[in-house]
């Protein structure tokens, strides 16, 4: 608790969830103007399930990213101000430390998402759907997105602690929006390689093409998929910490 | 003497607050130039104004009698510098370092070589700075400074970090720098030990001002000796002294004066004794380099 | 004095292991570009110009702004760390000439970037098999030079963004945002006005029809303007900042 509370004093100053911010407002603009221009082109799709498609594809995108950048930050200034001899001379556990990163980071991103799906609600509103909201729909959103979140910021984290280097974990983050971006290009089999993917795959919501017009379809992702995400989490973070922990200072 | 650096009413302001506050500042060739002050008292925001590091609000800066601003590049190209702590690429090499900075000087190889022989890291020059010891990135930071054996060099705190047997090393070499490469240092520390054997010239800073500036023997001289005098009676002695137009203060059971010479001297005993009031002490104390700049800078501006 | 800051920075990029990602990330967007002409054969049918529009959608849309925004911060953090800039401003060389190095080493860095881009492009293109059917498109040459010197102009800013900003990780953010931004600019018709938005015409990413004589001119020009307001700006940071 003292090191997570430490951990949120750092990164006072440091202005994170306003840059998350800016970036999610930015994936926001453009995912608001893609959905109404063709919601205007195709009064059919006026729907929910076409907002939340559009946006769980572009989270795809923009939060691999995001998290490359906010996970960095949390975890430069160690190796900028060499912070680390003086947190273990402090008898804080490295395993602490990173738990507490990984806290931060989540509970920030986590944030952004939910404050995310208010902002859909709003639009969606504001725009005049005729549907009532879909709570339970939007709650699996913020759940499946939350849930691939937290692996790709375990992943992130284990990174840019690991190599000083910056450009490593933020090329892997670029690299991993990427794949988010274009999970739906790839065949099943090859898209559950990568956690990225599990932004679409999560979706509760998906869509075919039928004669040229898409077609929403709401699923079920069933409890397989969310526990091998929860088992890779779990494994990136445990051999980040690892890791981590065994280098020397 | 020529003047190698001079300031005129040189300031830096931040916001509403001086840190540097028309400093005059008077460097003559060939001199080791203690610049003192406790921590925050404007060291290294002057240093850098000396540099460019820093643009200077108001005042000017000359370095070997021209005009800083409009002979930057020249008068660069002639300096060697160690500004806070030790600046270095830790991915690199100690060698590799140096050759960062021999490409920006361009000097030659051997330039390289015997540089960091004079701080003694030939051994080391292979390893990377990133596993050196901070000792050995000061060392590595005063090679680079005096790559191409400049005319003059700055160096800022340049004994941080250094064991007792590196300090007595570095303090050698600074010593040796004018007389055997003919440059001047000016040298900066919040230690007054340190610059008080090595210094020809010091100048005392502290809130931003220049206190003093002047040689060493002007610093000590600056201070009058105090004459103590312990006697059967000091209030009456006092009374004896207040009408010979001395003001003694008194202090732990003694009259304390200053300014006395050896006649003064002779002249208030007579005339306590005359008085009929034994003297039992006359004793002279000189203030020590120590208190003399605690009393400059005040007692709470920490050494 | 240009030369001597360029060994500089030579030496400086020793033992980084940049190359390592300016190498992955091309290759990965070449891969992904090439498995998706791949899979879509049936549609693309268009030849070397399918293939182009499939592996430099990926590469001049995405990776190669980050790439770009990758070094800048990285040759900058070099500086930012350990208060080097203290010591390279207290060198005699003049500041723009600090600045211009770094340009010109982000710039040559990029440039053989290209270079590979363009190999890995002509690899795809025999893998596919398509030296078998079509003629190697000449447009090519001037879409790996155009996208160069547009990324010149990326270069610059970022350059200017990255030493102004401590953090390696922010000017690379403000990048990807950039990104979308320079894609919302050309869909506008404003793509001459953003340095992003620039490269996607240099590149002919989203249209593979030649420019006209005009359109050059203006390309040349806006190149040409953004790069010097970008050094402007960088140098008059470098030259302000009581670092």
């Amino acid at each position: 608790m003292r090191t997570l509370w430490l951990e949120l004093y750092k990164i006072r100053h440091k202005r994170l969830f306003l840059m998350l911010t800016i970036l999610l407002s930015i994936e926001l603009a453009w995912g608001f103007m893609a959905v109404s221009t063709s919601m205007a082109k195709n009064p059919d799709a006026t729907t929910w399930s076409a907002i939340l498609v559009t946006i769980t594809a572009m989270n795809g995108l923009f939060l691999p990213t995001g998290s490359a950048v906010i996970v960095s930050r949390i975890c430069d200034m160690e190796h900028k101000g060499r912070t680390w001899k003086l947190l273990l001379a402090a008898s804080v556990s490295r395993k602490a430390v990173y738990a507490a990163k990984f806290v931060s980071a989540a509970v920030l991103i986590g944030g952004a998402v939910i404050l995310q799906g208010l902002v859909i609600v709003a639009f969606g509103i504001g725009y005049g759907l005729a549907e009532p909201v879909p709570i339970g729909l939007l709650l699996r959103f913020v759940a499946g997105t939350t849930l691939t979140n937290l692996v790709v910021i375990a992943l992130q984290q284990w990174i840019s602690l690991a190599i000083k280097n910056q450009a490593f974990s933020l090329c892997l983050g670029m690299i991993g929006g990427f794949i988010g971006m274009t999970a739906s290009l790839f065949p099943p089999q090859v898209g559950r390689l990568f956690i990225w993917s599990y932004y679409v795959d999560f979706s509760p919501v998906t869509y075919q093409y039928v004669n040229e017009t898409m077609l929403f379809t709401t699923r079920e992702i069933g409890v397989h998929l969310p526990i091998i995400v929860v088992l890779m989490g779990i494994s990136f973070y445990l051999v980040g910490s690892i890791h981590v922990s065994r280098q020397d200072v | 003497m020529n003047t190698v650096i001079r300031t005129e009413n040189l300031s830096k302001r931040y916001g509403v607050v001086y840190s540097v506050q028309r400093v005059n500042l008077a460097v003559g060739e060939g001199e080791v130039y203690g610049f003192l002050g406790p921590n925050g008292a404007g060291k290294s925001t002057t240093l850098k104004m000396l540099l460019g590091l820093v643009k200077p609000s108001e005042g000017s800066v000359s370095v070997f009698g021209k005009d800083f601003s409009r002979n930057r590049l020249e008068i660069l190209s002639q300096t060697g510098s160690l500004i806070e702590a030790p600046s270095y690429y830790g991915h690199l090499t100690g060698l590799e370092n140096m050759r960062v900075m021999q490409r920006l000087r361009d000097v030659p190889d051997k330039h390289v070589e015997k540089a960091l022989q004079i701080v003694r890291l030939e051994k080391q020059k292979n390893k990377k700075v990133d596993q050196y010891s901070l000792g050995m990135k000061q060392r590595l930071g005063i090679a680079m400074a005096l790559l191409h054996f400049p005319k003059l060099v700055i160096l800022d705190e340049p004994t941080n970090g250094l064991d007792p047997a590196g300090i007595g090393e570095i303090r050698e070499l600074i010593q040796s720098l004018p007389h055997e490469y003919g440059m001047t240092v000016l040298l900066s520390s919040h230690l007054l030990s340190e610059i008080e054997q090595v210094a020809t010239s010091i100048g005392i800073i502290h809130g931003g001002k220049l206190l003093f500036q002047g040689s060493m023997e002007q610093l000590q001289r600056n201070s009058q000796p105090h004459v103590w005098m312990k006697t059967q009676d000091n209030e009456k002695a006092r009374r004896v002294l207040q009408e010979m137009e001395l003001s003694p203060s008194l202090q732990d059971g003694f009259l304390v004066m200053e300014g006395m010479g050896d006649r003064e001297v002779a002249q208030t005993n007579r005339a306590l004794i005359m008085a009929g009031i034994d003297v039992y002490r006359i004793e002279e104390h000189k203030k020590s380099l120590e208190s003399i700049f605690l009393s400059l800078t005040g007692k709470e501006g920490s050494l | 004095m240009l030369l001597r800051c360029l060994g500089a920075e030579w030496v400086k990029l020793r033992r980084s292991r940049i190359w390592l990602v300016l190498l992955v990330l091309p290759v990965f967007s070449a891969l992904i570009g090439f498995a998706n002409y791949w899979m879509n054969q049936a549609i693309l049918q268009n030849g070397w110009y399918s293939l182009w529009t499939q592996v430099s959608l990926f590469y001049g849309e995405f990776f190669l702004p980050i790439l770009i925004a990758i070094c800048c911060s990285f040759v900058c953090r070099l500086e930012h760390v350990n208060r080097n800039w203290n010591v390279i401003l207290a060198a005699p060389v003049s500041t723009p000439t600090i600045f211009f190095a770094k340009v010109v080493v982000v710039g040559v860095l990029l440039f053989a970037v290209q270079l590979f881009f363009l190999v890995l492009y002509i690899c795809a293109g025999f893998i596919a098999g398509l030296h078998a059917h079509f003629s190697f498109p000449p447009e090519v040459f001037g879409w790996i030079m155009r996208g160069w010197l547009a990324s010149l102009t990326i270069i610059a800013f970022q350059l200017w963004l990255s030493t102004r900003i401590q953090s390696f990780a922010v000017p690379v953010g403000i990048s990807v945002c950039a990104v979308f931004v320079g894609l919302g600019l050309y869909v506008s018709g404003l793509g001459m006005f953003f340095p992003l938005s620039i490269l996607t015409i240099g590149m002919g990413v989203l249209s593979q029809e030649s420019l006209s004589l005009g359109e050059l001119g203006t390309f040349a020009v806006m190149c040409v303007l953004f790069v010097t307001t970008g050094c402007a700006l960088g140098i008059r940071h470098l030259t302000r900042a009581g670092l």
